[in-house]
């Protein structure tokens, strides 16, 4: 047993001796409690060798992703370069195809059969079909390389609604749908982004009769109470969409269909963009839509000053 | 196609001689005169030699881009007058303004049809501003501050 001992001798005034008092002292605690000591200090040695390590390697894993960033980002550059080119590419060839169809068309060249005539035509629509292709492909490009900026101006939403009416009239015929307009006039003008909000409006309508096959289109309009001042829907009774799709078809070249046999045309961008407009106006899209009964899609708007 | 006045002579500035040639066949189907050059250099030679009644002006050519050959168009007394409109494939912003900084009157965005750029030219000769026919397909790309429509 590991004994500390400590001895005193009593003395008396004489300094003669008269006693020896010796205190044995068990050691054995003192000595488990020392190695516990060393036990506890080297596995504190060790955890601080750890967190060194581990810091060391944050810093590194920190320099990685920033330097990861940096070339998503310069690829993401690249990206938008190369579709900005491309879109070049695809202009100029497509300017000559859908030039000398409409001279064909116009008898330029000398007079046209009638069926000769309507295969022209099936030529210029499929060439604006792709050019509307481009466009929305470079669009996105435009918008991931932060290069639409805000163009504010103070607008009225009825006017606006007519407009793209006007310019979807031929959609709007072919389709034989039955598409109405309820947008109160005394609606208060907007401060927005005219451009964006048109460009969203025209996509949602298209998007509406294109999905649509029997029934009716409708635009309504509102004031609101709140940050947001003015909500626009756009209601259809098409084909709609599950409850479970309702995010994925925001999401870019998401169409729900995207098999090879799909029945509807497009980029699968057009809601892409248009959420992307969206938030760069400070505005929101939302979509109710019931399977097989139809869907709204709702454009909420606030004032944006610039 | 009757008119009164002598025609007017356009200057088609394009080194794709697809559209050169598309654009000035249809011109002379629609009562113009026509001049041709493949890039900026030759532009300013044939501008100097047929003082054209406007100029359309292709923006990437070889030798002598359409933005350099505007701008000194536009710095020579001889040509300053001269209405310029861009046609270019080109559709990114930065693109039109840096193009109206050359000195250039108007910017249309290629594809644009035979019919449409004939409708812009006469705005130019009667001395109004051009708008880019494809404003009307492509919504998102009034970037330029151009009049209403």
């Amino acid at each position: 047993m590991p004994v500390e001992a400590i001895a005193g001798k009593i003395l008396t005034e004489h300094g003669e001796l008269t006693a020896i008092v010796s205190i044995l002292h068990d050691r054995r605690e003192a000595i488990e409690r020392a190695a516990l000591y060393e036990q506890l200090k080297q596995a504190s040695d060790e955890l601080e060798r750890k967190v060194h390590a581990a810091t060391a390697d944050i810093a590194q894993q920190n320099e990685l992703l920033r330097r990861q960033a940096f070339e998503l980002e310069q690829a993401s550059a690249l990206k938008s370069q190369f579709l900005a080119n491309m879109s070049h590419e695809f202009r100029t060839p497509l300017n000559a195809i859908l030039g000398y169809t409409s001279m064909l068309q116009q008898g330029v060249a000398g007079p046209v059969d009638d069926p000769v005539k309507r295969h022209l035509a099936r030529v210029a629509s499929n060439g604006q079909h792709l050019l509307s292709i481009i466009n929305e492909i470079l669009d996105i490009s435009r918008i991931e390389a932060g290069r639409m900026p805000l163009q504010i101006s103070k607008f009225k939403v009825p006017d606006l609604v007519g407009e793209v009416l006007a310019e979807l009239e031929p959609i709007v015929r072919r389709s034989k749908l039955d598409v109405s307009t309820h947008v109160p006039r005394e609606l208060t003008p907007i401060h927005s982004d005219r451009q964006k909000v048109k460009q969203i409006l025209l996509n949602l309508l298209s998007n509406a009769i294109k999905f649509t096959t029997a029934g009716s289109v409708s635009i309504t309009a509102k004031a609101l109470h709140g940050p947001k001042s003015i909500a626009i829907s756009v209601t259809d009774t098409g084909i709609g969409i599950a409850p479970d799709d309702h995010a994925r078809i925001f999401e870019d070249f998401k169409q729900l269909d995207n098999s090879p046999t799909r029945a509807y045309g497009g980029t699968g961008l057009g809601l892409s963009i248009c959420r992307r407009l969206a938030e760069i106006i400070g505005g929101d899209i939302s979509v109710r839509s019931k399977l097989g009964k139809g869907s709204t899609f709702t454009l909420t708007l606030m004032h944006t000053r610039q | 196609m009757k008119r009164k006045t002598p025609k007017p002579t356009v200057l088609i500035v394009d080194d794709y001689p697809d559209a050169r040639e598309m654009y000035g066949e249809y011109l002379l189907f629609a009562g113009f005169d026509i001049v041709q050059a493949g890039n900026g250099a030759e532009a300013i030679e044939r501008a100097l030699d047929s003082h054209p009644d406007v100029i359309l002006m292709d923006l990437s050519l070889p030798i002598m881009d359409g933005w350099e050959a505007t701008r000194r168009l536009k710095a020579d007394a001889r040509t300053v007058s001269i209405p310029v409109l861009a046609v270019t494939g080109h559709a990114l912003t930065g693109i039109s303004e840096d193009a109206k900084k050359a000195g250039c009157d108007g910017f249309i965005t290629k594809p644009c049809l035979p019919e449409d750029l004939v409708k812009e030219i006469r705005k130019v000769l009667a001395g109004g501003q051009a708008t880019d026919p494809a404003e009307k397909h492509r919504p998102s790309g009034k970037e330029h501050g151009k009049v209403k429509t």
